[in-house]
């Protein structure tokens, strides 16, 4: 970011609670109105950028230089920008990487994804930390009237975000090895995940997040996982009987990210929310019957603060928040887990799954 | 799961001297682990021959032996002391085999010791390069191209398959000793000769040359139930190629996607998942740079360097973890001190940026070999902190202390463009400064990586700060433009030089904290660095935690350097730990990552920035302190005493007035006269000229050195006008001449050292020490003997009362030290520092005198005499103790090992014993020297040595070594009765004395040249041959003579007396 002067054009972010911050804009023009929320991963910012569980969301990136290796066409986590808005302290308009094609102010621009930098990013942090995830408008027109900025944000039209990014149909996808069959409901899945679960050795059919418990028992599906998503507009209760019947199905079910909270909500537990999410790649978490903790990276700001029927099996070593339950035929995490053939990530959450899929085949 | 209860006592095992390779980073990861033993209750016992250390000192350990680091000796101390439990990997390579031999000997099994950190088996699958080999494989982790071989004709045959250049890799040594790129037949030849012969099991690596990968590390910590997260990933902005120390580093990782990040960081846990990691480890991998494609390179299961600094740019105390674990928590158990509430099972995030950036002793050694490879040569390094790259590698530049204040190097500025291009392809130190220079010139990106496969991306981050400077200089200074360079790193001085406008509306800088979790967590950290915002949450924390005490400002001593070390560090401490004691609040600012100092545990509040005027003004700015502290901190803060002063800021201690009437010949002169001491005769010079006349004035031989030095930078004996034009050359090419040349008579006498603390109105002196190298050798290098021998009671009265003349009419408060020398029972002055110095630790040990602790409470307005020690000489301590300088010859090539009076030494041991003779034993036991006490002797003397030789020569002779020498020394000493064998010089033709050094005939060398220094020369080459086959080489009469002494005594590491420092 070496333009000065009168090369730059000004951005600014109006919080709700009226205040005002002023930065150079990049990225796209426009006006976007989100929930602020701050990341601390040092990469990753075009899965984030794109992945559906960001939806709604403008992010603040703890980390200072944004976009050092580009973008580039395989790193999508969903088709298109999620994300309401992005502000760094500084972005990369010089990256290097063998797979870029692209720079993320060009990627920014091409989807609409209004940007902010030259800020102090670390103050922003500080202040969702300690005053929590407010909403805020970003943008490109300086704000003439704050009162009538500070009224937008106020009134900003919220829909549940599940409709928007789940996928409009069926779709089945093969295993190489002819694994055991999934029915995936897509609650705004995103494409790692089931690049993770089609590693994991499984098939998968991914369908739309409104599909009722009948069309799943039809598709003779050895397990259903309910997927990820974002949690901008969705009222958990509203899935409650929906999921409460695919559960009754009897099917091994494994359900991550918002699909843990949404399980939980169903199965009488209580949803709460953390006064700042946990948005990272550094976030520990403890098995407890195996008493080993991972690092899991992870973007929620929902958590089960209680769990009804199911009995706790992971929680979060820094704040103690629950991370996982098991029920009599079903589990849980809050985090995504990755699938890997090693044992020091969270490939083994996948292996787990797999053997209550077998136990159930026979 | 608390604490083992099996474990009560144990043994940690130090790293010993500083050397090129292994340095202050086991100081800071030793005394955080003895500190983390201790809070746990347990009983530490610890053995380290290094006295300069923090880690040695009573605070730290319950039984302390400063003694040589060879295994007979720790055997004996564990047989008196009787720990349960010996912890291996805090101690650097040297405590890590130690720790090995002992398990592998089954001593630990015999005596029911427990083996703590590192197991053997780990340690094996790590450094045993066949194993390593045969574990990554086995868990799929690639590696290079390589085999393990055991003779020269196999890694000659195996090099032949895979094609040159290859890298040796010998086994078991440290800082890449005895490896190297061997591009073809005949350089393999030899580095792999070498390398098969340093490895303490004769095997060396052969691996395929893979430079220009990018080279990525991961520090990694793992307990014994198999938690394990990685602590910080580091890139190496010069790839594979560059030893990782003499490399600049980025942390985090900079230029790699989450696809590569990831693959890499997961490669790392299931690493040391495989080796069964307890503690810390270091992984390196080398990276395709256009795909996936990766490679192990090499794993350390130990605390290291790179642990040292992963652990001060994230704020996550590797060393005090690794401690915890080795005692048996785990990293869910074990509390993270900065945020209180979260655990050490978590990952840092980070907000900023860090840098590394080595220290090379190459100003010094003008005519050492710069190129850089996979052999370690820097001696220290600096790190720095900012918000962006470009932030960080500015205040990198400013801190490493070459005078420069961007990247620009104004020597680079008359070469052509295909120079330049044609320079990038030199792999050496100033190859970030040529590369800058290239970008500035407008050479393309692809051709600078085509060369040096530095990545784009760092390329671009550099051009960023070069277009800036042309900004500068071009544009008008709007605040805009100003923000912007002050954002970039660049000073005001910098801004208003390149653009020849003055600064409006100068910014200040604020302070962000390191905190581990960038900002998720509320944190208390004390540990801050500048950058420029609005938010300052140093203002703040200061805000948030008065206390009302009094509020004093250390300065620390910036990077490790020959001649300005660890001590300095221990000095600083040491102050800070005074300063609490005494009620006030100890804030320090220091730029090195290895260092004590700059452990946020250490003072109330630590600054990591550059020591610069407008870096300092800053943080004076926020703290306001009522004092500082400028004696502490060696040459780097002594340089910022003029500003301070004009400043008005209020320096306690001794002023900078006694500092400059010290330092300016004129004034020193005039004082001198005042009391009555006598100098060696001296003038001050400016040009060749001048220096031809003064020189012929005093007559030759005579003493050469710029003035303001440290360490003897470039000082020089001259010995007839040849000289005098050739050295004045190489000091003007450093210096800009608004510091003059001094040029001094030069007196062979004995030299003494004093170490004085003082109060305006008192003086007390610890102790006398006497070197045994004659005036001629600089104080760093000698062998340095407490009590003084031989001196007689006139003279020890005339030192004492001319250091308490000195001391009192520069008005010291704290510290100074004079160096004397005795010539024909006179006693002159050679030089005077009004600060601590490289002695300052040792005397405090040996004598019980805590030195810098009284400085620091007569600089609060306490007197001497108030607290208890007396004045005057004080008593002296029951033991001899015998300093013993440590060199790191065989890590600079070409370098001549000739002492003289510019120092070349990197670390030190100590001997301390009843007798003299003892302590020199193991001193020299300590310092490495095998005391073998048969063999061959080499003797090659100047001319106006060889009479005095004889009687060395004799004593060797008379224990039974056979003597050879060149014809000269030989007739000589054939005449007095010492046969010798006349052996031919290198230019004699064959066999010569290559030849003896080839068959292992020789054991020890006595080699005196009236020149030396350039490598082409014969006695050079004959010298830097004994450094590569490791035979000891005395190039001083006076060393040789104490070697024999000590040889003719016939004592052993068996029965040599112990001795416990805490019970001094």
């Amino acid at each position: 970011m070496v333009a000065y002067g009168a090369q730059r054009s000004p951005a600014w972010l109006v919080l709700e609670d009226g205040r005002v911050i002023e930065g150079v804009s990049f990225g796209a023009k426009g006006e976007q109105i989100g929930r602020l929320v701050f990341n601390t991963a040092c990469v990753g910012y075009q899965q984030m950028l794109t992945d559906p569980d960001s939806l709604g969301q403008i992010v603040v990136q703890a980390f200072p230089c944004i976009g050092n290796y580009g973008v580039n066409g395989e790193d999508f986590e969903s088709p298109g920008a999620t994300v309401h808005g992005l502000l760094v302290r500084e972005w990369c308009e010089a990256p290097s990487n063998f797979r870029m094609s692209g720079d993320i102010g060009g990627f920014m621009k091409e989807q609409g994804i209004v940007g902010m930098c030259g800020i102090d990013t670390r103050a922003l942090v500080r202040a969702i930390r300690d005053g929590g995830e407010q909403r805020c408008l970003l943008t490109t027109e300086r704000p003439a009237d704050l009162a009538a900025a500070v009224a937008k944000i106020k009134g900003e039209n919220i829909t549940d975000g599940i409709t928007k990014t789940t996928c409009d149909k069926m779709e089945s996808i093969a295993t190489e090895n002819d694994g055991p069959r999934l029915a995936v409901l897509d609650l705004g899945c995103k494409r790692s995940f089931l690049d993770s679960l089609r590693a994991a050795g499984f098939a998968l059919t991914v369908c739309p997040a409104g599909t009722k418990a009948q069309a799943l028992a039809g598709l003779e599906a050895e397990g259903v996982v309910l997927s990820s998503g974002p949690e901008f507009g969705v009222e958990p209760g509203a899935y409650a009987k929906q999921l409460e019947e695919i559960y009754k199905l009897g099917l091994p079910i494994l359900a991550v990210g918002l699909g843990h909270v949404l399980l939980g909500a169903a199965l009488g537990g209580k949803v709460g929310a953390l006064t700042h999410g946990h948005r990272g790649a550094n976030i520990p978490v403890t098995d407890l019957r195996s008493g080993r903790t991972v690092i899991t990276s992870q973007n929620h700001g929902l958590i089960l603060e209680s769990v009804g029927a199911g009995e706790v099996s992971h929680r979060n070593l820094s704040d103690g928040s629950c991370e996982g339950v098991r029920y009599p035929n079903a589990m849980s995490v809050a985090f995504i887990p990755a699938y890997e053939r090693g044992h020091m990530n969270t490939g083994d959450i996948f292996r787990a799954y797999r053997t209550m899929v077998k136990k159930e085949e026979k | 799961m608390p604490l083992r209860d099996d474990i009560k006592k144990v043994l940690v095992i130090g790293s010993g001297p500083i050397v090129i390779g292994q340095a202050a980073e086991f100081d800071y990861a030793g005394t955080q682990a003895c500190r983390a033993l201790k809070s746990e209750g347990l009983q530490v016992v610890l053995c380290n021959s290094n006295p300069a250390t923090i880690m040695t000192d009573k605070a730290m350990a319950d039984k302390i032996y400063i003694e040589p680091l060879n295994l007979e000796v720790i055997k004996r101390i564990i047989e008196i002391e009787k720990p349960d439990s010996v912890l291996s990997n805090l101690g650097g390579q040297t405590g890590l085999t130690l720790s090995m031999q002992l398990a592998k000997e089954g001593f630990l099994a015999k005596h029911g010791m427990k083996l703590l950190g590192s197991k053997p088996e780990t340690i094996d699958k790590a450094e045993d390069r066949q194993i390593f080999k045969d574990t990554m494989e086995k868990i799929g982790q690639p590696c290079i191209p390589s085999k393990v071989v055991n003779t020269v004709e196999d890694a000659l045959a195996f090099a032949e398959e895979i094609g040159y250049p290859v890298i040796i890799r010998p086994a078991f040594t440290m800082g890449g000793s005895g490896g190297g790129i061997a591009e073809n037949v005949d350089e393999l030849h030899e580095i792999a000769l070498n390398g098969l012969r340093l490895s303490p099991i004769t095997q060396v690596l052969v691996e395929k040359c893979i430079s220009g990968w990018k080279e990525i590390e991961f520090e990694v910590i793992r307990d014994r139930k198999g938690n394990a997260i990685t602590v910080c990933s580091m890139e190496n902005i010069d790839p594979v190629g560059v030893h990782t120390g003499d490399s600049i580093v980025v942390a985090p990782a900079l230029s790699l996607s989450p696809r590569e990040f990831g693959m890499l960081r997961t490669a790392a846990l299931e690493i040391v998942e495989e080796l069964d990691v307890e503690g810390g480890c270091n992984c390196q991998f080398a990276l395709h740079p256009d795909s996936m494609e990766y490679a192990v390179i090499e794993v350390n299961p130990r605390v290291s360097r790179s642990s040292a600094l992963a652990s001060k740019a994230t704020g996550y105390p590797i060393a005090k973890v690794a401690a915890k674990i080795a005692i048996g928590y785990t990293l869910d158990e074990i509390v993270n001190a900065v945020t209180g509430t979260t655990y050490a099972c978590f990952e840092p995030a980070i907000d900023y940026v860090v840098l590394k950036f080595p220290k090379w002793p190459f100003d010094k050694f003008v005519y050492a070999k710069r190129r850089l490879g996979t052999q370690m040569k820097a001696t220290g390094e600096v790190m720095s902190i900012g918000s962006s790259f470009e932030q960080a590698i500015m205040k990198a530049v400013r801190s490493i202390e070459l005078g420069m204040d961007t990247l620009k190097l104004k020597k680079l500025r008359e070469k052509s463009d295909d120079e330049i291009v044609q320079q990038l392809h030199e792999c050496d130190d100033e190859r970030i400064f040529v590369v800058y220079e290239a970008l500035g010139r407008g050479i393309s990106f692809d051709t600078i990586f085509d060369i040096t496969k530095i990545d784009r991306l760092f390329l671009g981050k550099l051009k960023n700060l070069s277009d800036m400077e042309k900004a500068l200089q071009s544009e008008p200074l709007t605040d805009a433009l100003y923000l912007d360079a002050k954002r970039l790193g660049f000073l005001d001085s910098t801004i208003e030089r390149l653009s020849s406008q003055k600064v409006a509306h100068p910014r200040r800088a604020v302070y962000k904290m390191v905190d581990t979790c960038a900002a998720e967590f509320k944190a208390q950290t004390p540990y801050f660095y500048s950058t420029f915002d609005e938010q300052n949450e140093a203002a703040e924390f200061i805000e948030n935690h008065k206390t009302g005490k009094k509020k004093i400002l250390v300065f620390g001593s910036g990077p490790i350097r020959i001649g300005q070390g660890i001590e300095f560090d221990y000095c600083s401490v040491h102050c800070v730990w005074a300063l609490k004691e005494q009620g006030c609040e100890a804030v320090i600012i220091n730029n090195n990552p290895e260092t004590v100092s700059t452990d946020f545990d250490t003072a109330d509040r630590l600054y990591f920035d550059p020591l610069t005027p407008e870096d300092v003004d800053a943080i004076l700015e926020v703290e306001r302190p009522d004092g500082v502290v400028v004696q502490f901190g060696g040459q780097t803060a002594i340089k910022l005493a003029k500003y301070l002063d004009q400043k008005g800021v209020n320096i306690i201690g001794t002023g900078y007035d006694s500092i400059d009437a010290a330092e300016d010949r004129e004034r020193f002169d005039e004082l001198l006269a005042a009391c009555g001491i006598p100098r060696p005769a001296g003038h001050t010079v400016f040009t060749e000229g001048e220096a031809l006349t003064a020189a012929q004035d005093l007559g030759y031989p005579v003493l050469m050195r710029p003035s303001y030095v440290l360490g003897g930078q470039n000082m020089i004996i001259a010995h007839n006008d040849k000289d005098i034009v050739e050295y004045m050359a190489v000091i003007t090419a450093h210096n800009s001449l608004e510091n003059p040349v001094l040029i001094d008579k030069y007196l062979m006498g004995t030299e003494v050292e004093v170490d004085a603390i003082c109060d305006g109105k008192d003086f007390l002196i610890p102790g006398i020490m006497e070197h045994i190298e004659r005036a001629g050798v600089h104080s760093g290098d000698s062998i340095s003997v407490y009590p003084a021998q031989n001196l007689s009671e006139k003279t020890r009265q005339t030192i004492i009362d001319y250091t308490g003349k000195l001391a009192l009419a520069l008005n010291v408060r704290g510290l100074v030290n004079v160096q004397y020398v005795v010539y024909q029972d006179e006693v002159y002055v050679i030089e005077v520092n009004p600060r601590s110095s490289r002695t300052v630790p040792y005397i405090s040990k040996v004598t019980g005198v805590p030195m810098v602790d009284i400085a620091t409470r007569i600089m609060l307005g306490q007197s001497l005499l108030e607290q208890g020690y007396g004045k005057g000489l004080y008593k002296e301590a029951e033991y001899v103790a015998v300093k013993v300088p440590v060199f790191s010859f065989e890590k600079l090539h070409d370098l001549d090992t000739h002492l003289g009076p510019e120092m070349k030494s990197t670390g030190e041991v100590l001997g301390i014993a009843h007798s003299l003779e003892e302590a020199l034993y193991k001193g020299l036991a300590a310092a490495g020297y095998n005391m073998k006490r048969t063999g061959g002797v080499l003797i090659t003397v100047r001319d106006t040595d060889k009479q005095e030789v004889i009687p060395i020569a004799a004593k060797f002779d008379g224990m039974g070594f056979d003597i050879y020498a060149t014809e000269g020394t030989a007739h000589e000493l054939n005449r007095h009765m010492v046969a010798a064998s006349v052996v031919r010089k290198i230019e004699e033709g064959e066999p010569n004395i290559m030849t003896l050094f080839d068959e292992g005939k020789i054991d020890y060398v006595i080699s005196t040249s009236a020149k030396g220094r350039k490598p082409a020369r014969h006695s050079v080459q004959m010298r830097r041959k004994a450094v590569e086959r490791s035979v000891a080489c005395f190039t001083s009469l006076d060393t040789a003579n104490a070697m024999a002494n000590s040889l003719k005594k016939r004592h052993s590491l068996g029965d040599i007396e112990l001795v416990d420092i805490c019970s001094i």
